[in-house]
């Protein structure tokens, strides 16, 4: 590829988005209402570089697709310690950045009515343009760079963004604690994940991407037990980042309360990029991961697990926002799930088909709320069909494209996920089974509740359709959710996944090929690989097509269920919470986690605090006293001689020379 | 490294080529003597003060940087008159540091030209005098002459007395004059007296003689150990006053919150870095001299001594900034703990030896480059506040976000830049002088690797104090009245932090440079007697 062009094109998509964060927050207060021109005009240079950059990969025909593209040296100390700015462009890098910049760019201009009040701009509105640039360069940056410290510092800088925009109206107590929640919580993953970045810079003397994979296939060919150790701890430590950074358990409970900030934020960073930055690392770093079976089971049964823990507490809730929220922990399992069994290439396309109609959904859920003055739980409004037309049929669209009604983007790459899923073990695959059908409910309630049935508002509301830089954006996502999802089927000669298919070519095998791999590491190769041959045999027709239909008869079963319960018989909502009081409380308080967590880890730490505290006031300050009481002894010594400071200064030379003598002397 | 030995340093080049090699410093000494008869022909007005001196800053930034030029190849990369012993050196170092100088004394000037120019009555003196110290500074770089180095020392530390006590009527000026005035006559009797001894001692005032005599003897043989250690600490003492290194650091927050805050900021960075640049030479001198076998048993000392003065300076200064209210004090506290950072990486070289010694250089070099923005800035914001408020109490930053945010932006930068937090270039200055503390790998190393990274974490809490002040405290004032070209200067200072961080490497590479072509002097009486060796800077 040509390196020259992929520099100017990468370093246009890291510098337009963070020019316009420095010009959007130093001209916003001359600007004010108009400075989301500036937020738009940076992050969609960024987006026409990046359809530049995936022009460009996908135009190569011979020779590699992946180029580590330099920028400059950062620090060298001689030839051994070498930190670059250098970037990797692959197809990997050019999907995710179209993503990335592609619905920060809708989002961007949806922000421009949302963030206004009755036509006047918000408080703050420079400032939410200025952090919303500022976030799309740090996510280019983490997706763009070319070794793990640039992954670390985008990593770390999208994490601020997401702190400041969770915290936007941080006059909110609630606001302001989500904010901070979100970032301890991130810490947590953050310090596994910066050890890790420590561990392999120690264990392999690189930080590089290509150095460290290249590395890690020498040391999977040589054998050796401990670097195989390694190796496991080094993924294990990458894989608690990943968590604290996608919201997988235990490490989930950040994203619910970070809905607190405003809706394109919950859209964009919590939904549709930064959640993702996890799955895009892992599938990154596929040469660890993939030379740790360990590993990789841990990340399918946590995504699996997560996916049914998220969309079981999903379908109790009323806050429109935190069932999206929810759901998107579910869906982020599905994706954890696909990296676990092998199908990175699944896993990438879900993040792709999930990145248009979550981001429908939060954008939807926005207007709803913007109609609603600011209310978001269905208990107290419903009906909006009529009100809110053009909301109501693009949120329908996004609403079955997560149910993953037949045909639409959702639902080819979420069964893709599954299908995989079933090839490595049974219960991967039936948890994913299940988790289609609640997703199917809780997303069907969600509707119905909020649009169908009886209108009813709430009052001192004057509810109405939103303005057309709401609307355009919606009908965009709306249109990507339906058609989106073709890149990856038959139709199109899974050209997705053709197109990906050269960076996990060599990490990311085939599931029955490593099944019998796996096996064989386990020492049970010959009954294991028989049963692997015999499932995919004569799962041969039914696995291709039967999975298929049967998700297909799930989703809209789930559909059915849901508007049977929550339009046509209302009582049997009553009914179904009555009979088992138990199991809805506990999925309402979402299984005590957060009381739990608060028990034993919150309420500890802030008595380490209060223990660190006390040191300070009499340990440190004590400290303190006796430091700077050397001087004023000497100084009180001195006074009894002679008033005067300056006496007592030359005093203390003279004393401090004494003392050197003497020690050269004794030495 | 290879050297190029030369019998006679001064064959083949000239006498123009000679007044060239010293130009810079004849340049200042003529604006010097321009600014005395300036007022003569157009009148005592700051304007054509202003122009004089501007005019003379610039004429010696491009000499400086046309010997720079020419010293690089190793065409005159040191210059000593056979059998006299060196009075007078120029290398790439030397020409390298007065290049900073008169970046730093422009930054002053513009400072000065913002602030107290209009009202400033004495123009043409104030400026002979800082003329004068930076002369000073700029001899004390380079001579390896015993002699020299107290005149140059001396040259640098009259003007600035005056200088600190300059406005007659403020009473805090002239008590802080007097007292850095008596400390620097102390501190000048007990280095001239530990040259005297030295001279008995050696006979000689070449420090290359003096090294060669170290070598040879060693500190703890011989009869004359004690005179000799007590000659060469006491001379120490004199370069540590200069430096402010405890216990000869008590001048410096009186002097520092007396003095105007163009002066506190001249003084803060520029008297500091010649005096370690001055203390690199002489080590260097001495590492050249002593065998590299022989490093451990003679050198050892002397680097545990610079390393626990630099480690004791450090904590001090961080200490004794924690209560401070007075701004300008609290900045002449972080100067000093700078300072031992500086002096840590002085440790380095000392120990490394002559071999190893470029790690150790180059990061003081480039610490004292981002030093100077970093206290430019600082200072340069205290000063804008004070002009505008009339008090440097932590006080008058309270809202300065609000207030003033093109002052509070840069000043969270150039304060987090102290700490070393990245993304700023503090950090970098840190990272190379840890790199080189950690590359000996030795028990001074670590403890002084421990000794930097506690203090920077006792650093953040007394910066911080006045990122709260500034960001959090309410504050009804009105905005803080500053003039276009005060903001635009410590607002290029804070870019140039960032900048000087996202491309850390170029001043790395160019301090590389500077140290490795550094003048290496030898003793007047060994084999190749009365040759100066010329460091081949290709190599």
């Amino acid at each position: 590829m040509d390196v020259d062009t992929l520099k100017i094109l990468g370093v246009v998509i890291l510098l337009a988005p963070l020019t316009g964060a420095i010009l959007a927050g130093a001209l916003g207060p001359k600007l004010k209402g108009n400075t989301h021109w500036v937020s738009i005009l940076g992050v969609g240079t960024a987006f026409a570089a990046a359809i530049c950059v995936f022009i460009h990969v996908s135009g190569v025909e011979t020779g590699s697709v992946s180029a580590l593209v330099p920028i400059y040296e950062w620090i060298a100390n001689g030839t051994d310690t070498v930190f670059n700015v250098e970037l990797l462009i692959d197809p990997l890098t050019s999907v995710m950045l179209l993503v990335v910049t592609g619905i920060s760019l809708l989002v961007v201009i949806y922000s421009r009515d949302y963030m206004r009040d009755h036509g006047n701009p918000e408080r703050g509105y420079e400032r939410f343009f200025s952090f919303l640039a500022l976030f799309v360069f740090a996510m280019c940056a983490l997706v763009l760079g070319g070794n793990f410290l640039l992954l670390y510092l985008g990593w770390e800088a999208v994490g601020l963004c997401s702190y400041l925009l969770i915290g936007f109206y941080y006059q909110k107590p609630s606001a302001a604690a989500a904010a901070k929640k979100a970032f301890l919580v991130n810490r947590v993953g953050d310090f596994g994940f910066g050890l890790g970045i420590l561990m392999i810079y120690l264990t392999f003397g690189s930080i590089q991407y290509e150095a460290v994979f290249d590395a890690v296939r020498v040391a999977v060919a040589s054998g050796d037990p401990i670097l195989q150790t390694k190796i496991t701890i080094i993924a294990l430590l990458l894989l608690c980042g990943a968590c604290g950074k996608s919201a997988q358990l235990p490490l989930h409970v950040w994203l619910p309360d970070a809905m607190e900030g405003p809706s394109p934020v919950s859209a964009l960073i919590h939904a549709a990029t930064m959640v993702t930055a996890g799955i895009f690392m892992i599938a990154r770093c596929g040469a660890i991961f993939a030379a740790s079976p360990v590993a990789m089971t841990v990340v399918a049964v946590i995504g699996a697990v997560t996916a049914l823990f998220a969309a079981t507490i999903a379908l109790v809730q009323t806050d429109m926002k935190r069932i999206l929220a929810y759901s998107t922990i579910s869906q982020l399992g599905y994706m954890f799930l696909g990296i676990g069994v092998y199908a990175a290439d699944s896993a990438i396309f879900h993040l792709y088909t999930h990145a248009f109609f979550k981001a429908l959904l939060f954008l939807g859920a926005g207007s709803v709320m913007h109609a609603m003055g600011g209310i978001i739980d269905v208990r107290q409004f419903g009906g909006l069909r009529k009100v809110l037309p053009w909301t109501f049929l693009t949120f329908l669209i996004g609403s079955l494209t997560l149910a993953g009604f037949p045909l639409l983007s959702g639902f080819w790459s979420k069964d893709e996920i599954i299908h995989h899923a079933f090839s490595e073990h049974w219960i991967l695959g039936g948890i994913g089974l299940v988790t289609a059908v609640l997703t199917a409910f809780y997303t069907s309630r969600m509707f119905c509740l909020a649009f169908l049935g009886k209108e009813r508002i709430p009052e001192g509301v004057h509810a109405h359709e939103s303005g057309k830089w709401m609307l355009l954006p919606l009908f965009i996502l709306a249109i990507g959710s339906i058609f989106a999802g073709l890149a990856g089927t038959g139709l199109t000669g899974k050209c997705f996944h053709g197109f990906l298919e050269p960076v996990f070519a060599d990490t990311f095998a085939t599931a029955g090929a490593h099944g019998a791999e796996a096996a064989g590491h386990a020492g049970e190769a010959a009954a294991h690989a028989a049963e692997a041959a015999g499932h995919a045999a004569d799962a041969g027709f039914l696995a291709a097509y039967g999975l298929l239909i049967l998700s297909a008869a799930l989703a809209i079963i789930g559909i059915l269920a849901a508007y049977f319960v929550y339009v046509r018989n209302q009582w049997f909502a009553g009914v179904m919470k009555n009979t088992a009081p138990g199991v809805y409380d506990t999925l309402l308080n979402k299984y005590y986690l957060d009381e739990l967590y608060d028990e034993t880890l919150v309420q500890p730490a802030k008595m380490g605090g209060k223990v660190c505290v006390g040191l300070d006031d009499y340990l440190i300050d004590g400290l303190v006293w006796i430091v700077t009481a050397v001087p004023r002894a000497l100084a009180y010594l001195v006074r009894g001689l002679q008033a005067g400071k300056l006496q007592g200064y030359a005093v203390s030379m003279v004393a401090g020379m004494a003392i050197l003598a003497l020690w050269v002397f004794w030495s | 490294m290879s050297f190029l030995a030369q019998t006679d340093p001064w064959a083949g080049i000239d006498v123009g080529e000679q007044l060239f090699a010293f130009s810079p410093m004849i340049a200042l000494i003529c604006t010097m003597l321009a600014v005395v008869t300036c007022p003569l022909l157009f009148g005592r007005g700051p304007r054509p003060i202003a122009i004089v001196v501007a005019v003379g800053v610039i004429v010696t930034f491009y000499l400086a940087m046309r010997v720079a030029g020419v010293v690089s190849t190793g065409a005159i990369s040191g210059l000593s008159p056979g059998g006299a012993g060196g009075m007078l050196i120029a290398d790439p170092l030397s020409a390298g540091f007065q290049i900073i100088l008169m970046v730093f004394l422009a930054g002053i000037f513009w400072l000065w030209w913002m602030g107290s120019a209009a009202t400033e009555r004495n123009a043409p003196e104030f400026f002979i005098l800082l003329l004068g110290s930076a002369l000073g500074m700029a001899l004390m770089v380079s001579t390896l002459n015993l002699l020299l180095i107290v005149v140059a020392i001396e040259t640098a530390s009259l003007p600035s007395y005056a200088i600190v006590g300059f406005d007659k009527r403020d009473k805090a000026g002239a008590e802080a004059a007097l007292k850095y005035m008596v400390f620097g006559s102390v501190s000048a009797a007990v280095m001239l007296y530990g040259i005297s001894l030295l001279y008995g001692l050696v006979g000689s005032l070449n420090v290359a003689d003096l090294a060669q005599y170290v070598a040879t003897m060693g500190f703890h043989t011989g009869e004359s150990s004690v005179l000799l250690s007590v000659g060469l600490l006491a001379f120490f003492a004199g370069i540590a006053f200069k430096v402010s290194a405890v216990p000869f650091h008590f001048w410096c927050p009186d002097a520092f919150e007396g003095a105007k805050v163009e002066v506190t900021t001249w003084l803060s960075v520029a008297s500091k870095a010649a005096g370690l640049i001055l203390l690199a030479r002489v080590a260097l001198t001495f590492c050249a001299a002593v065998e590299a076998p022989l490093n451990m048993q003679f050198l050892e000392p002397v680097a545990w001594v610079i390393g626990i003065v630099a480690a004791v300076t450090c904590t001090i200064g961080n200490f004794s900034a924690y209560k401070q209210e007075s701004v300008k004090r609290l900045l002449a506290y972080s100067s000093i703990a700078h300072a031992g950072y500086m002096m840590m990486a002085a440790a380095v070289f000392v120990y490394a030896g002559s071999p190893g010694y470029t790690a150790g250089l180059t990061a003081l070099l480039v610490y004292i480059i981002i030093y100077m923005f970093m206290n430019l800035g600082a200072f340069g914001i205290t000063a804008l506040v004070v002009w505008d408020g009339g008090s440097d109490k932590l006080d008058a930053f309270n809202g300065l976000m609000r207030r003033a945010p093109w002052l509070a932006i840069p000043m969270i930068i150039c304060l987090m830049s102290l700490v070393g937090l990245p993304p700023f270039a503090g950090f970098i200055g840190k990272w190379w002088i840890l790199v080189a503390l950690g590359g000996l790998d030795s028990t001074l190393g670590w403890f002084l690797v421990i000794a930097a990274v506690a203090n920077t974490l006792i650093s953040l809490y007394f910066y911080l104090r006045i990122v709260v002040r500034m960001v959090f405290a309410e504050d009804q004032r009105a905005a803080v009245r500053a003039p276009v070209g005060g903001i635009a200067l410590v607002n290029l200072c804070a870019l140039a932090l960032l900048l000087l961080f996202v491309f850390a490497q170029p001043l790395k590479t160019s301090a590389e440079q500077l140290s490795r072509g550094m003048y290496q002097a030898v003793a007047s009486n060994t084999s190749d007697s009365s040759s100066a060796r010329v460091a081949d800077s290709g190599s």
